[in-house]
């Protein structure tokens, strides 16, 4: 239930709100627990939330951790639970 | 992404100096993880096998479900059967058995019980469904205790007067400090797996690898009352066996130069403060409160509870729920693997009885439980 999962930014939304692409899936998340949330950059996810920014460099070792192979390389994939 | 070669040589690299280092402390230490994801991390990738024969690594109360109270299941699988009732829930409480079943059998019975991704999920059914008293079980640690805070914060913005929490939120650093009160540095001669039952004090450890995503919310310097009180060095690792043993060979380090400290192995996702906006909104909503945990008791300031502000969104105090502490199921001995007193294949009816398609305690429902990571990665290795 404390997995967080490493996504990309696709677009910010209203009311703290932000489509990101996890695995290949896009999903709505909320970005009040980080409001300076951009679209492009990596976020980590965790339970429709995102609760830390994340330099690029960093987003493929920790997927690395979670035991999947870097999505960027793959192009496709499905959408991991968070929980 | 560091090259492969590259990072096999650096894994033996680091194993050496760990072996090293836990040469010198000369006696054999004990450390605990206190996160799922680090559970099944170890497991998964063979890291209790390459450890030096002196190092245990124990899971300690790290997985959320797991260490949900058996009264605190009972409350919401009658929660969920009550009429007028929708009750949201993250999947994986859903198989966790409590005196009158699962809320996954009581959703088979004819009870509204929701899988929901996000707690925003269920802020939305209720405004969705007047008519219907959406319930949110909010489980989880401090990852998740932000997104709660913003839920409840949302359904009051929106007047819902449908929507309710029943609050099971857990505080970890509380948690540790109860574990190591018990715990001595060097008490762990003799191993402390081998510890069988009886209370806290016979759970020997040396440190904490303390958990990564909980981390990034509370930031590391939260886990400073460890070393304080408790005299216990603490790291915070990230996922990677590679920064696991890190993490791992570090605490030794410590150990050996009796240097307890907090260090941040995984600056990648964890800062010194944490997310102040998260803790802030946290703080706005919740003030820490006593709670019951599975194997450890009630423990105070180890949970959440609403702020006068928030009240009127207790699901406990709505729907008149008085939560008793009851008795876990028969023979499981999730409460010792909790503890790190005894191994899952210790356990009866490990493998037999309790599988992941039939389990019979937590531990072995959740994805994160020791008893299920033991079972799909550990056979054979002990
Ligand atoms: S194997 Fe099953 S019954 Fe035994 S401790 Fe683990 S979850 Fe409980």
């Amino acid at each position: 239930m404390c997995l967080a999962i490493p996504a990309k930014v696709v677009r910010l939304e209203d009311e703290g709100l932000a489509v990101v692409d996890l695995h290949g899936a896009s999903l709505r998340v909320c970005t009040a627990l980080a409001p300076e949330t951009e679209a492009g950059e990596w976020v980590l996810v965790h339970a429709g939330f995102v609760i830390q920014r994340l330099a690029e460099a960093e987003v493929a070792e920790i997927w690395e951790a979670l035991g999947q192979s870097d999505p960027s390389e793959r192009g496709e994939g499905s959408a991991a639970a968070a929980n | 992404m560091l090259p492969q070669q590259f990072k096999r040589e650096h894994m033996a690299q680091v194993l050496e100096g760990w072996r090293a280092a836990a040469a010198q402390v000369a006696r054999p230490v004990a450390f605990m993880e206190v996160c799922g994801t680090h559970t099944v991390a170890a497991w998964r990738s063979g890291l209790h096998s390459l450890m030096p024969v002196t190092v245990t690594l124990l899971s300690g109360p790290g997985c959320p479900v797991c260490v949900t109270s058996q009264g605190d299941i009972d409350g919401m699988v009658e929660l969920a059967g009550r009429s007028g009732v929708t009750f949201c829930s993250y999947g994986d409480m859903l198989r966790v058995p409590g005196k009158k079943g699962s809320l996954e059998q009581a959703r088979s019975a004819g009870a509204d019980v929701r899988v929901v991704y996000s707690a925003l999920d269920a802020v939305g059914l209720a405004a969705r469904q007047p008519r219907r008293q959406v319930v949110f079980a909010a489980v989880g640690f401090e990852t998740t205790a932000p997104a709660s805070a913003v839920a409840i914060q949302e359904a009051q913005r929106q007047g819902l007067t449908n929507f309710s929490v029943l609050v099971s939120h857990k505080r970890i650093v509380p948690a540790m400090l109860a574990i190591s009160s018990g715990a001595s540095p060097g008490g762990s001669s003799g191993g402390p797996s081998g510890g069988g039952g009886g209370g806290l004090a016979q759970v020997g450890i040396d440190g904490f690898l303390c958990p990564g995503h909980v981390a990034v919310i509370v930031g590391a310097k939260a886990f400073a009352p460890v070393v304080e009180e408790c005299g216990l060095p603490c790291v915070v690792a990230g996922f990677e066996p590679l920064q696991m043993a890190q993490g791992l060979a570090r605490l030794t380090e410590l150990v050996r130069d009796k240097s307890p400290v907090v260090e941040n192995l995984y600056p990648q996702a964890v800062t010194e403060e944490g997310n102040a906006r998260a803790l802030e909104l946290m703080d706005e909503v919740f003030c820490p409160a006593p709670a019951r945990w599975r194997a450890l008791g009630a423990i105070a300031d180890s949970g959440l509870g609403l702020r006068r502000e928030y009240q009127d969104f207790d699901a406990a105090a709505r729907f008149g729920l008085h939560p008793e502490e009851a008795p876990e199921p028969v023979g499981c001995r999730c409460g010792d693997v909790i503890m790190g007193r005894c191994r899952p294949v210790d356990c009866a009816m490990f493998g037999g009885a309790c599988t992941p398609v039939h389990p019979i305690g937590p531990c072995m429902v959740s994805s994160e439980g020791s008893c299920q990571a033991w079972f799909k990665y550990g056979e054979g290795l002990h």
